[in-house]
């Protein structure tokens, strides 16, 4: 390799390759060849023999998973490294010894933020968002969602390459726990919104108080999180609210 | 015409589980933006609308932690969405009922098609030997992810292919000899449905730990309720400032322990 550092268009499309890190997605290896595909761009400009290749690939498609938002950090960072290894500042182990670090720790912050945070979120704004302005609902849930995202994809690659193996300084100076802290405050504020909105929707139809269905919706929450709790699977959860619906109906309860 | 609407709606779901399963995950596939596209398509967008609210709503908690895959809310969205579209004569106005029913059938499919979807990412493996068995790896590895790609599109396509063009008629034959009582429970079920969805939600310890935001979340929804229905500004607002202040008090007391 004869550059020190990787231009802005090898590294762009870097970047979007990370985007197919999923489609290749197996038991053996799971994100394993979409990273290695990630990393195309870096064989193709660097001036790697062809054994150096074979070796380079078969030592990526090794197990790999993480977050699949999170891992343009771990890419942007096992690309510097591999440079790094070109000059002989790092060796093959200490790559893997980075990426087998960085996955686990990624991959549980990660799908905090993303799956755990971010996405009911969205989701709930999304919902709001449906009862004041029908319409609008799926572009609000999209544009919550990905703007949350879009960060963590681009700053977490270019931050990647840039720290490469110091990327745990970058990670510990984000403070993803606190934002990860505040979007649950928002998702319980959110929830709370939601219930008497919900009921007030439908309470013209029925020949009920809303504080009455109010009450009775809580009810519900609160045996569905006990039940959830005591680790009752959600489609039998479901089953129950069947039943529980029927025997509703029978009572002349009507929605 | 309405093969071809099927058709249709099996192409885009292909693409809509690609954001899913293979590309980039930009969550169209999540039900709050399928199920509205759908029925869009299907000329009914409020009806997709609902479907996919309330679908959000059930889904909410589905996290897919390490090699956890949990039940696809994608498939279910699209399913619910097409099949109760695709009833001739169903534009607008849509009985709820109708909508639990499909929701029903939708929610046992989903046990195959989830070990359908398993046994392709077992099958998956294969493409790391294609990856490797390749002269170049650099186009064995690109040949493994287009291959993996078209899996995927595949598996949406023919899944909605098949359950939307093939079991709606015998939905509607099922649907049409339920008596009044049984319709009036699945509107109740399908009305009473996002509740569970929010308790698995509340389940979460780390989520639970700041309550009083729920609490501040409920009692702004009720004042706003009635400042909306008074047309009174000042509720409006003092209800507002009531919810902050809620909350504000609860960070204090975190951060002073």
């Amino acid at each position: 390799m004869n550059k020190k550092h990787l231009p802005i268009s090898v590294l762009a499309k870097a970047l979007f390759r990370g985007f197919f890190i999923q489609a290749a997605w197996n038991f053996d290896n799971f994100q394993g060849v979409g990273f290695v595909y990630a990393l195309v761009p870096l064989l193709r400009q660097s001036e790697f023999s062809e054994e150096e290749i074979k070796s380079l690939v078969k030592r990526h498609l090794s197990c790999f998973n993480t977050n699949p938002y999170f891992a343009g950090m771990i890419l942007g960072g096992t690309m510097r490294m591999e440079e790094e290894r070109i000059q002989g500042r790092v060796t093959a182990e200490q790559i893997e010894t980075f990426k087998n670090d960085l996955t686990g720790a990624l991959g549980a912050l990660g799908d905090s933020f993303t799956w755990g945070a971010l996405r009911p979120l969205a989701g709930l704004a999304g919902v709001l968002a449906a009862m004041i302005y029908e319409t609008s609902a799926p572009l609000v849930f999209l544009a919550v969602y990905n703007m949350g995202v879009f960060w963590i994809r681009g700053a977490g690659f270019w931050n990647g390459y840039a720290c490469g193996p110091d990327l745990l300084t970058y990670l510990s100076n984000i403070k993803l726990q606190k934002k990860i802290y505040w979007m649950n405050g928002m998702i319980l504020f959110a929830v709370g919104a939601f219930l008497p909105l919900w009921i007030m929707q439908a309470v013209p139809a029925v020949g009920f108080t809303y504080l009455g269905l109010f009450l009775f919706m809580v009810l519900l929450v609160w045996t569905g999180l006990k039940a959830e709790q005591k680790g009752v699977p959600l489609l039998v959860q479901g089953v129950v609210l069947l039943i529980l619906s029927q025997g509703l109906s029978h009572m002349g309860w009507m929605i | 015409m309405l093969f071809l609407k099927i058709f249709q709606i099996a192409l885009v779901a292909g693409l809509i589980g690609l954001d899913r399963l293979a590309f980039g995950q930009f969550m169209v596939s999540q039900p709050i933006v399928a199920a509205p596209l759908i029925g869009w398509m299907m000329g009914d967008f409020h009806t997709g609308l609902l479907i996919g609210v309330v679908l959000e709503l059930f889904w909410l908690r589905g996290l897919p932690i390490g090699g956890h895959i949990p039940r696809d809310a994608t498939l279910s969205a699209i399913l619910t969405a097409g099949l109760c579209l695709s009833r001739p004569g169903s534009i607008q106005g849509l009985d709820t009922a109708w909508m639990a029913w499909v929701f029903l059938w939708v929610g046992i499919l989903l046990l195959p098609a989830g070990f359908l979807d398993q046994w392709i990412r077992r099958k998956n493996a294969l493409l790391i030997r294609m990856a490797l068995s390749s002269e170049s790896p650099e186009h064995g590895v690109t040949r493994a992810v287009w291959m993996g790609i078209l899996i995927f599109f595949l598996y949406y396509f023919g899944v909605t292919f098949m359950v939307v063009g093939f079991t709606g008629g015998l939905l509607g034959r099922g649907y049409a000899l339920l008596p009044g009582d049984a319709l009036q429970g699945l509107r109740l079920f399908l009305f009473l449905l996002p509740a569970l969805g929010l308790a698995s939600l509340l389940a979460r310890k780390d989520i639970m730990q700041g309550r009083i935001h729920l609490a501040a979340g409920t009692v702004a929804s009720f004042l706003i309720f009635i400042g909306l229905k008074q047309q009174s500004m000042p509720v409006l607002v003092s209800l507002f400032l009531l919810s902050f202040i809620m909350v504000y008090v609860q960070e204090r007391r975190v951060s002073v322990s």
